[in-house]
This record gives C-alpha cells, structure tokens and sequence, in this order.
C-alpha cells in the first residue's frame, strides 16, 4: 500500500470518511525517516553516538542474556550467524535497555563474557540502564531489530526472523534479507514485522 | 493389600500433571481434566493451568510480547479435537507494552469426539511461556485416561469445567452491538482506525481486544474503546493487500467478552 497517497478505508457495511486522527505516539522513529540521534556508553566504557556511523549501515539489536528467546537466537547460531555474515559490511549494535534495578541485569564484564561465549560478533554493546533510547526507538522485546542505512534513515524494524517458537524447519530471517536488499541498494521488502520476545526490563 | 492398591494405582496412573519450577518454587501446574463417562459422543477436556501468584500466561494474541500456549494433541486413533476455547484474558499494560493474558488460574477448553465407544487415553504437548519480572518457557506432556477416572475427580472435573464454560466468551451469534461507519486516516506511518458501534440497551462495551491481524502490525498500547467506537493504530507490514479483518472481544462492563468480527478494506487513491 502507498501509505503517502490518500487512503479510503471501506468496511462491509461502510461508507469512507476521513477525520482528524485521535492521539497516536509510535516513539520517534519511524521506518522510511531518519532515526533520532543518542549517546550511550558501551561496555568498554566508551560513549557513542549514532551521529558517529554516519555513512555506515547500522544495526541495532535490542538484548537481555536472560531472556530465553535471546538465548535461543544465540545459541542456536540464528543471531551470531548474521552478524558474522555482515561483519565487515555493517556496523552491529546491540543495546541492553535492562534497568540495574531489575533481576535480569548484568555488569558491562558479565555482559562481554556472556556474549563473548555465545559467539558473537557485535562491534559493541551499549549500556541503556534507564531505558530512554529504548523508549526513544519503541523499543518492545529483546530481540527487537532495527536496520538503519548510511543516511541515518530506519529501513527496517521488527523481528529477527518469522519463527518465535523456534521450531520451524524453514523460516525467513528479516535481518538477514533485510541487509541483502539494504546493501544491494534494493527496497526492504518486509520492512516493519511484529518483533517477539520478553519485555525489556525497565526499572519495577 | 494388593487388591487395595491395584485400583488405588489405577486412579493414580489415570492422569498426569505437570509443573514448572524455576529455583524450586512451581510456578506453573498443568493438567488436563474431564467428566466425561460417555464416549459415544463428544465430551469437553479441560486444560487446566495454576499458575503462582505474580506470574502470567499468555492469551491466543499475547500482544506485543510473549507467546501464545501452543497445544498438540495425541488422541486414540479416529479421536478428534475441535479448536481450543479461550477464556476472556486480562489486559496487562507495561511501559510501552501491552499484553494480554491469564493470572492465577485458567482452563482452556475443547471439545473431543471420539471414535468407538470405549475411552482412551488423552495426551497434549503443551508449550507456554511464563512471565513474571523475566520469562521462563515452559513444557510438558500431560493426559487422561478416559477410563479409570474416579467419581470424586470426574465430580471435581465437572465442576471446575463449569465454573470455566462460564468464563468463556459469547459468541459471534451473540454479539450485542452493531457496527455502523468505519473511519480512518493516516499520521505518519501509522494507520488510524475507528469503527463506531451501537450496543444494546443494557450492555456498556469498554473495551477490545484485538486478534492478530495478519499483515498488519497493531500498536496495541491505542487500541480500545472510546465514545462507543472500537480504536487501534498499526501499520501495514508491506503485503500490500489492502484489507484487514478486524476480529476480537469486545468487553462489556460486566467482564464478560463478545466475539466479534469486522472486514475492513482499505484503497490507495
């Protein structure tokens, strides 16, 4: 659908009127614009801006290593699988948005073990522990995926792949086709999927 | 002695539970439960979950996060199972994320219709996820043999499935409301959407909740119901189908639920 052309809705049993919308605030991005600008440190105790990949593709992964989808996605190979694949082609984030105040959280050490042993291959993780940038991006479950192109424009947002229960023999890796299209200059064509997973754990 | 403890052993063996323990406390017991004595013709099977206090399960839409409780079942050979029956859930809201789900207690409901008129034994594989501060996935195989119930559990059976029958929501048949006009417009990605209604004397809707809808992402933190109209944002995932169709639970004051189900096409101009 052309969402930048007028839009008529007809129910069965309707007629097609347009009013004001009622009050609807997605977070502040939004996928096809330029995604908003943050600062967070990293477990190496360095701070980075997004303004800093600025003509890189950029992933962003949303994480908690105690949350058992994330420790599917990484121990079956699903997630260390794709970053190792775009290694050297994009720049992969991961963001934990866990509160210090939550029963999940790990110290910066912990965290660099945890994923260190798990393989993966992310350029940093950067630490969020009171949530905004994860409130910022609508951030919903970890994982939740983000793929932002080297204008700073948000290509995609949503799952990793389409199999959340992790038992289908064939599934499609959003991330994965989604970085195909992104560095062949190509259209995302499942641009925004219903991520899945746990909640991120902001402070009880 | 033996001849005690041979029936006791029967009764025992007859029905499997299963629980689900993180750092030793059980936070979720899962069974399956039947009154059934009859099986010349389809009988109701329960499956009951118990859940610590604090802890949740997730509705047939968990909503933005979470998974639904996913059941195979293994029947005797020519049984068959109709699809499950959901009790109306509770709408847990959490910063930017809304879920739907069961605290406490729940019997998910179907109907069996055997082959044959002699019992056999029930079994379903069951996955859930278990949420509480974090999740914890969940697992097991319980079942029932239809055969060696005794009177006190069929009677504790009937009860509990009662109590449950209740709980269930109303049917599509029963719906009490008419729908009228839908309307929409767009603010930015999002697709806003609001379909007025008019519900019978008597019956004050409060809110809904949504299937999921294929193709078509919901914010659920906008759905609901405002000035007798059904409200929800989201976003077309890109299968450029351009129709929706809009089916969930209307919720009346009361607590009870409404099935109800609306097709809504959209057209690029």
């Amino acid at each position: 659908m052309n969402k930048k052309a007028l839009l008529t809705v007809a129910a069965s049993i309707v007629a097609v009127v347009f009013i004001p919308a009622f009050t609807f605030m997605p977070g502040e991005v939004e996928v096809g614009k330029a995604v908003p600008a943050f600062s967070l440190k990293g477990i190496d105790g360095k701070t980075y801006s997004i303004s800093d990949f600025k003509g890189k593709v950029v992933v962003l992964e949303w994480t908690n290593p105690n949350c058992p989808y994330v420790q599917r996605v990484y121990k079956s190979g699903i997630m260390p699988g794709v970053q190792k694949k775009y290694a050297d082609k994009v720049v992969w984030l991961t963001v934990n948005s866990t509160s210090p105040k939550h029963q999940d959280f790990e110290k910066a050490e912990d965290l660099a073990k945890q994923y260190k042993e798990w393989s993966s291959t992310f350029a940093t993780m950067l630490l969020d522990p009171e949530g905004d940038v994860a409130r910022m991006y609508d951030a919903k479950t970890t994982p939740h995926m983000y793929i932002i192109d080297k204008q700073g424009k948000l290509l995609y947002a949503g799952a990793i792949d389409d199999d959340p229960r992790g038992n289908k023999s064939e599934k499609t890796n959003y991330v994965d086709a989604a970085l195909t299209s992104v560095l062949d200059g190509k259209s995302v064509s499942n641009a925004t999927t219903r991520s899945y997973g746990c909640t991120i754990k902001y402070a009880p | 002695m033996r001849r005690r403890f041979i029936p006791f052993l029967l009764v025992f063996l007859s029905f499997q539970v299963s629980s689900q323990t993180v750092k030793g406390v059980q936070i979720v017991r899962a069974e399956l439960i039947s009154d059934a004595a009859d099986f010349t013709k389809p009988f109701t099977v329960g499956i009951r979950f118990e859940i610590q206090p604090d802890w949740y399960l997730y509705w047939k839409n968990p909503g933005d996060s979470g998974l639904p409780i996913e059941v195979e079942w293994v029947l005797p050979a020519g049984w068959t199972a109709d699809e499950l029956r959901h009790p109306v859930p509770q709408k847990m809201a959490h910063e930017n994320v809304v879920s739907y789900g069961y605290k406490k207690e729940v019997v998910l409901l179907t109907t069996i219709t055997p082959k044959g008129s002699s019992g056999g034994r029930v079994k379903a594989k069951l996955d859930w996820l278990a949420c509480e501060k974090s999740c914890v996935r969940g697992k097991a195989e319980v079942s029932l043999d239809m055969k060696n119930q005794s009177a006190g559990k069929q009677a504790d059976a009937k009860r509990i499935l009662d109590l449950w029958k209740g709980l269930l929501p109303l049917a599509r048949s029963e719906n009490p409301v008419t729908f009228q006009k839908a309307v929409a417009s767009l603010q930015g990605a999002a697709m806003n959407i609001e379909i007025p209604f008019q519900a019978k004397q008597g019956v004050q809707i409060v809110d809904f909740f949504p299937a999921s809808i294929k193709g078509f992402l919901i914010d659920y933190r906008t759905v609901g119901v405002k000035n007798g109209r059904i409200v929800f944002s989201g976003t077309d995932e890109g299968t450029g189908t351009g129709e929706i169709y809009l089916s969930g639970l209307l919720i009346g004051a009361d607590g009870k639920g409404y099935e109800c189900s609306v097709p809504v096409k959209f057209s690029s101009m």
